[in-house]
């Protein structure tokens, strides 16, 4: 059996642990738990968690286990004087103890993954750049290494992966080999609101696996550039232009370009395509009104002071939206989901896994105990554009 | 007066600065035909200025009117116990004996500062000086660099290098506001502008020769309050870095080390490296190539080595020490690939064991300055980073220290009010720290451990901020 074959096969078995209904997406429990700080706290509480959902040896034992985490733009910004792990990183505190749990269940290895904005330096560099001391990371439980995925990285080629049902927007992602060296894929994500998908956790966490050498700004020619340049709007966002030559083009170059139309496509194609067998989302200290700093003046960090687990990444994020007091079954128009299409809905369309709210069992805190609204969390939008400490 | 304690201004006035401006207004035409005359200076009393640097010849047919009208400036000016120094720019041709013969102290030209004595002023002119701003492009949008990051227009490390190869000299700026047809020229400056252009020079340890756009000049003459405000923050940004001498007595903090003649083929790369280092807040040190010692090298984990022309016992010597030395391709890595081979570093340089050192070479010529930069911040490592600003804009920060003290310079080039709220780490372990702006505000920061050093939120500042650390921890 080849590690894709494995791969394809645990997915399968995981989607049918689940309870399914007869041609619906799967469901699989979440685990809440409050969590009020980065200290010893979160080790005991993720412990608790992973126990909660089944236990992670069964996931992770003897397995080499792919982390994407999210570290979104320069490593040079911050939300006012707020370091990006108490904002709108995944803090180090909650891959450090995921690490140290892994290695206790067994893992062989962990890799942490990000597709760092707009450079190949490894990830460590950019860790270290936002101040960070990365070598708490690099000594938390066995084996740990780190890659950016944004470049051809460490392979000679890069990997093919492909979303069920001919995908939403593409039909083939071409992605860094970590994506699919791995045997368990864990996505360690952030709870916050996305000024264009308007939510991101786990699943949106994977919109950063696409190589911005191939999907970003400054693609200019069929090759894929060497070193990544810039972001994804003019592939993703706005469909301005198509990838290098060496991933296929869009689906339907007649859909529209409207970002709320692709960018929630593209997520869902991806989460289909590079299964998440364990989705971490980080809901301890976080920011409201948008994903990073740079959303506008409505952004503030906030401290919702709650971690969420679950193997299957819709059931999670569905979860999560509903923590931070949306709908996570609305449809586009409704909050919020105002301007883009919802990712959860299609991604269920993929059949990855139900946003149904009736058919996920929560584990250990209920949502309404934990729940966080978001939107009345804004910061008052004054005409003063300097952001919030 | 020593040349060193001369505090410049240019003073623009007369026949040849009226043929050198284009479009020239009729206030403007007008004002200097008034500085021309010895009542102007008047806007001089109560300010800082005790040199006035004036159009002397710039190869015009105005030339012979500007020599043959200058004499009852120059007399007035030197009653009031000014220096009076000759600009000479263009074709022109003029010697210091010509300037003694006018009564002025010296002449400058576009390279030199030329006493009338004969004398070495000691000063060092910055050459091909740039006005500081951040780069505006067509459409008035700020033009990016390499990074993505805004382009910025900075003498800072122009003072840098200068004041390196001349450690005994004063270093003088001669930017001029951007005239007339010029992206971002034409308009007066803003206040803040002239504090910027001040502080460009004054961090590092220099000094911007005074300037004022054509507008302003008038205005100053008119008593106008906008002219008022922006002389008014000059001049206070000249007495501020006049009062913080002994700043420049800290060395720049750094971990990497530039070695080079800096001339002829090595000239482009060598100056741009230093350019796009300072921007990515890898500050290096600078060293001669004919100047490299132990002493010049103490503390730093690196050197980029620009040109072959480095003792190599030295570099040797270096390498024993423990250090890196970073290599493009050519007879420096040709000896070093006879070292035993330590593997390829992620960014495609070939390592080489040295004794305790290692040699880094690059796998192709070095062409690119940005690259050069950026690979050279990969091999040091950013554990090594000295400083750290986040939000940091279109703002540059020069870290200096000696012994227990810390000055971290923090020029903003929009000279503008920093819209993102910055953090500031250096770091060395401290305390204390403390904001001191241009107005002489000071602001008790706190001074937070952070890994090995310390980290600070800054308060929002306009043109140029130093926080001063103490009190080691």
């Amino acid at each position: 059996m080849t590690r894709r074959e494995w791969m394809i096969a645990t997915a399968a078995a995981a989607a049918a642990a689940s309870k399914p209904m007869m041609g619906a997406a799967p469901a699989s429990p979440v685990a809440i738990a409050k969590c009020r700080t980065y200290g010893p706290e979160l080790v005991t509480t993720l412990n608790t968690m992973f126990d909660q959902i089944g236990g992670l040896e069964r996931i992770v034992r003897g397995k080499t286990v792919a982390m994407k985490v999210n570290l979104t733009g320069s490593a040079n910004y911050r939300l006012g004087y707020t370091p990006a792990e108490l904002a709108h990183w995944t803090h180090p505190a909650v891959m450090g103890a995921t690490i140290a749990a892994m290695n206790r269940a067994g893992a062989k290895r962990v890799r942490i993954l990000e597709s760092a904005w707009s450079t190949a330096e490894p990830v460590e560099e950019v860790m270290l750049e936002a101040g960070w001391d990365v070598s708490h990371l690099l000594n938390a439980g066995g084996k740990v290494e780190m890659e950016n995925t944004n470049w051809l990285g460490q392979a000679k080629k890069y990997s093919s992966f492909k979303p069920a049902n001919g995908g939403h927007l593409f039909r083939e992602y071409m992605l860094n080999h970590s994506y699919e060296d791995c045997d368990v894929f864990v996505s360690v994500a952030k709870l916050k609101e996305h000024v264009t998908t308007g939510v991101t956790m786990s699943m949106k966490n994977l919109f950063g696996i696409t190589p911005c050498t191939i999907y970003g700004d400054g693609v200019t020619t069929d090759e894929p550039l060497i070193i990544p340049k810039g972001g994804r709007g003019s592939v993703f966002h706005a469909g301005k232009k198509q990838p290098a030559k060496i991933a296929v083009a869009e689906n339907d170059p007649s859909s529209s370009r409207q970002a709320g139309y692709r960018v929630p496509r593209a997520v869902a194609d991806l989460v289909s395509a590079r299964p998440i067998h364990l989705a971490i989302v980080d809901g301890i200290a976080t920011m409201a009104g948008g994903e990073g700093p740079w959303c506008g003046p409505q952004v503030k960090q906030a401290t919702p002071g709650v971690m969420i687990v679950g193997t299957n990444p819709v059931c999670t994020d569905a979860v999560c939206t509903a923590l931070m007091g949306f709908d996570p079954s609305a449809d586009r128009g409704k909050a919020p989901f105002e301007t883009a299409d919802n990712m959860m809905l299609l991604a269920e369309k993929h059949g990855v896994g139900t946003a149904d709210l009736s058919r996920i069992e929560v584990l250990g805190t209920p949502i309404a105990a934990a729940r966080f609204d978001m939107r009345s969390f804004r910061a008052p939008v004054t005409g003063n554009r300097r952001n919030r400490a | 007066m020593s040349p060193s304690e001369w505090v410049p201004i240019r003073w623009s006035s007369g026949p040849v600065d009226i043929a050198m401006r284009k479009n020239v207004s009729s206030d403007e035409k007008e004002a200097l035909s008034a500085c021309h005359e010895p009542a102007a200076l008047r806007i001089l009393e109560g300010s800082p200025f005790n040199c006035l640097v004036i159009s002397l010849a710039a190869g015009v047919a105005e030339d012979e009117a500007q020599k043959s009208t200058l004499k009852p400036l120059v007399d007035a000016a030197k009653a009031k116990g000014l220096a009076v120094l000759g600009r000479v720019t263009g074709k022109a041709v003029f010697s210091a004996t010509q300037a003694a013969e006018l009564g002025l102290a010296g002449i400058v030209t576009d390279t030199e500062l030329l006493t009338a004595s004969g004398a070495d002023s000691g000063i060092t002119l910055v050459r091909e000086p740039d006005w500081p701003s951040v780069r505006m492009g067509q459409g008035g949008n700020a033009d990016a660099g390499p990074t993505g990051a805004p382009w910025i227009d900075s003498n800072g490390w122009k003072v840098q290098l200068a004041r390196a190869l001349n450690p005994a000299a004063t270093v003088w700026t001669t930017g001029e506001p951007k005239r007339r047809g010029e992206p971002g020229g034409g308009a007066p400056m803003r206040p803040d502008q002239y504090a910027l252009a001040v502080a460009d020079a004054g961090a590092y340890g220099g000094r911007w020769v005074v300037a004022l756009d054509p507008i302003t000049q008038a205005g100053l003459l008119k008593g106008s309050g906008e002219a008022r405000e922006a002389w008014s923050t000059l001049t206070r940004a000249v007495k501020f870095f006049d009062a913080q001498k002994d700043w420049n007595k800290l060395g720049i903090m750094s971990r990497i080390g530039v070695v080079s003649d800096f001339t002829g083929p090595n000239e482009f790369l060598a100056l741009e490296y230093l350019n796009l280092s300072t921007r990515r807040l890898l500050p290096a040190r600078i060293i001669h190539s004919a100047k490299l010692t132990p002493e010049s090298w103490h503390g730093l984990r690196a050197l980029v080595v620009i040109g072959g022309d480095a003792d190599r016992q030295l570099l040797i010597q270096y390498l024993t020490n423990g250090g890196m030395v970073i290599l493009p391709p050519g007879k420096l890595a040709d000896a070093a690939k006879r070292l035993p081979a330590a593997g390829t570093h992620e960014n495609g340089y070939q390592l080489y064991q040295a004794e305790k050192g290692m040699v880094a070479v690059s796998p192709e010529e070095w062409t690119d300055p940005y690259m050069v930069a950026q690979d050279a911040h990969r091999l040091l490592g950013r554990k090594n980073d000295v400083v750290r600003l986040w939000n940091s804009g279109s703002t540059i920060a020069y870290p200096t220290a000696n012994g227990p003290r810390t000055v971290v310079h923090l020029v903003n080039y929009t000279g503008r009010p920093s819209n993102q709220l910055m953090t500031l780490y250096v770091v060395r372990p401290h305390a204390q720290a403390r904001m001191i702006d241009l107005a002489g505000k000071v602001e008790v920061l706190k001074a937070e451990r952070k890994n090995e050093g310390t980290e600070v939120a800054l308060p929002v500042f306009t043109s140029y901020a130093a926080v001063e650390f103490g009190d080691k921890a």
